[in-house]
């Protein structure tokens, strides 16, 4: 088994929907992927469709017992991930 | 091109009958003719059209030699052949010194004289060609020194006028050529962090430092409003992708120090390892793990950093492969066991600076390739950069930055082509506020412009991202939307900076054109809600939000703490 890294955008906001939503598919239909990181370290700004978007994916791959990773998040996309309270969702690594 | 073509040829001889004879012979080889028939006739009619003269000797008003002094008088010697029945070894050697190109024994034979001027005519050619590519090149060489002069100018501005001079921070460069490819300097950011860029473009000379260049500026001004290290290796990657051709890329080591976390942040792409040396040892490597700036696409560019506590002894070391490729008269290169016994002796004694080394080992000042290396000893570095006192000189830098309001109204199909965020957050930057600010300014913004445009302008029902495809069906659906906009739709978004009495305070109000909404329907859920959660997120963020009803205007107050 291993994990899949998905790299967000400078940008992490509504338009990057149809991208995500084919990334995440893809490593949930992945028989030997059993967790995914989301890689922040480019993000630059997040907006709420994005929170939106991580919290639908996280519950989906809950439900197929896949584990979903916040990795290298800084400066304010940092501060709304904690304001928003993503640590209760998802594990930081 | 046969040899006779466009020559014109003086034929000079006080024997009308022989003048006759050789000036209707070169005729018929298809010269141009001009027959003479003594000194002064001959030098009435020299001109610089003449190619090349056919000179009897004796002539009635004086000698072939009387003409060739007349004819440097005139400043025109074209090639002469002298014909003559003379023989004698020392007038053959006065009239050769007099600068005739040939001489032929009369009676002539007309055959070999045709050789003759042949072979005189090639030897012309070939001069006059030497010449004009002379010419050329003394123009081209002069037109590109003159070039050169300005793009050094141009080069030595850009890179000396951003390098900051920094104790703990040594750079040394020795470059092939004026330009150099190699660069090294080191900013501080408007939050007190040392951003150190050491670079390496491929090749040497004009061409190396030109790909240099997009690379210093977008590093400067990045630094200076405040982007972190990824932010801006992307930017440089992608101008460097779009901008200059496929074989030309930049080597680069680009750090960050952050004396608040005591952490160095340290991206390495295709140079030599980072070191750090402490106590004669290499106590930390970061290799490179990255391909160089220029040529990936952004979706694969992967900006992550490697990230080291900042020691409390030793130094950080890097260098260009200059350093390392340098080779000694027997061919092998200076090389990594070198520099390694280098650095382990240095760390001991630091009187002898690694260049000196290097000269010692290639045995030669002069490098094939730029050569540079760069130490940094923590240690030595100012104290303001490595002290707590940052945030207070970056709240004094925004607190400097006067008052100003500025006020928007876009209508109809403006709202579907126009990027309003990116437009208002180059804006705030515009005004010199910092970018952890202006990201959280844009957060709060993007928000307040999105609930306008969706919720308001556009009406849409933001159940509908309530699963995974609804998302898909409600992007469609927007776009669909936006494509209907007219003239009376529109956004009014205003911005306000003021300073305030405790803290500088950002006032930003968004008015649409909708009916208004319902904020009972918007908020009072959790924020783990799947909608609704953009105005908490703003209600989180800002000291104040008032939305006037009925529901088309939102005004947010963000303070700068």
């Amino acid at each position: 088994m291993s994990n899949s890294t998905i790299s967000l955008p400078e940008r992490f906001d509504f338009s990057y929907h149809a991208n995500f939503q084919e990334a995440f598919q893809h490593n949930l239909n992945a028989k030997d992927v059993d967790s995914i990181v989301l890689d922040f370290s480019r993000v630059e700004y997040i907006d709420s469709a994005a929170l939106g978007m991580m919290m639908m994916w996280q519950k989906r791959s809950a439900s197929v017992s896949k584990k979903v990773f916040i990795k290298g998040a800084r400066g304010a996309s940092a501060h709304v991930l904690a304001m928003a309270n993503m640590q209760r969702l998802f594990e930081y690594i | 091109m046969s040899m006779s073509e466009l020559c014109k040829i003086m034929v000079v001889d006080d024997d009308e009958l022989l003048n006759m004879f050789f000036s209707q012979h070169l005729a018929d080889e298809g010269f141009d003719v001009i027959s003479v028939f003594g000194v002064q006739e001959a030098l009435a009619n020299l001109d610089s059209s003449i190619d090349f003269i056919l000179l009897d000797y004796n002539l009635g008003d004086g000698t072939g030699a009387d003409f060739i002094e007349g004819a440097k008088l005139l400043g025109l010697v074209p090639p002469i052949i002298m014909a003559s029945a003379n023989e004698n070894p020392d007038f053959l050697k006065e009239c050769f010194d007099r600068g005739i190109t040939d001489y032929i024994v009369k009676p002539v034979n007309f055959p070999l004289l045709m050789l003759k001027i042949k072979s005189v005519l090639g030897q012309v050619r070939l001069q006059r060609l030497i010449e004009h590519k002379n010419a050329e090149l003394y123009e081209y060489k002069a037109k590109s020194e003159q070039e050169e002069s300005i793009a050094k100018f141009i080069y030595d501005r850009l890179v000396n006028g951003v390098s900051e001079e920094r104790e703990g921070i040594d750079f040394y460069l020795q470059s092939s050529s004026s330009f150099s490819g190699d660069i090294g300097f080191s900013l501080t950011s408007p939050s007190g962090d040392l951003y150190i860029l050491f670079a390496d473009a491929t090749g040497h000379g004009l061409s190396a430092a030109i790909t240099l260049m997009p690379v210093v500026s977008i590093f400067k001004s990045m630094v200076s409003k405040g982007f972190g290290l990824p932010a801006i290796l992307m930017e440089i990657n992608r101008k460097l992708v779009s901008d200059t051709p496929d074989d030309r890329f930049v080597a680069a080591i680009l750090m960050q120090v952050d004396a608040i976390q005591s952490e160095i942040s340290i991206w390495n792409g295709a140079m030599p390892p980072v070191l750090w040396v402490d106590e004669g040892a290499i106590r930390g490597e970061f290799k490179s793990t990255h391909m160089a700036l220029g040529i990936l696409p952004d979706e694969m560019f992967d900006p992550s950093v490697e990230k080291m506590l900042i020691p409390s002894s030793g130094t950080i070391f890097c260098c260009s492969d200059g350093v390392l490729e340098q080779e000694n008269p027997q061919g092998e290169e200076f090389g990594r066991e070198r520099l390694i016994r280098y650095l382990r002796s240095h760390a001991k004694d630091r009187t002898q600076p690694l260049h000196a080394v290097l000269h010692e080992h290639a045995k030669t000042h002069t490098y094939s390739d730029d050569v540079s290396y760069l130490f940094i000893d923590p240690l030595r570095l100012p104290s303001h950069s490595l002290c707590n006192l940052d945030d207070k000189d970056s709240f004094i830098k925004l607190r400097s930055t006067e008052n100003f309001r500025w006020e928007l109204r876009v209508h109809g199909q403006h709202l579907s082509r126009i990027d309003l965020n990116s437009f208002n957050n180059s804006l705030l930057h515009t005004f010199g506020l910092q970018q952890d600010f202006c990201q959280i300014a844009f957060v709060v913004l993007s928000e307040m412009i999105n609930n306008a445009l969706d919720h308001g302008v556009l009406a849409l029902d933001s159940s509908l991202k309530d699963d995974p495809d609804g998302f898909a069906r409600y992007f469609l659906l927007r776009q669909e939307k936006l494509s209907t906009l007219g003239s009376n739709d529109y956004l009014d978004i205003v911005f306000e900076w003021s300073l305030g009495s405790e803290y500088p305070c950002l006032r930003i109000t968004v008015s649409d054109s909708g009916k208004g909404y319902d904020e009972n329907s918007l908020t009072g859920r959790s924020i783990s809600a799947f909608s609704g959660r953009g105005l908490t997120l703003i209600r989180k963020l800002c000291k104040s939000v008032t939305i006037v009803p009925p529901g088309n205007k939102i005004d947010v107050e963000l303070e700068w703490r």
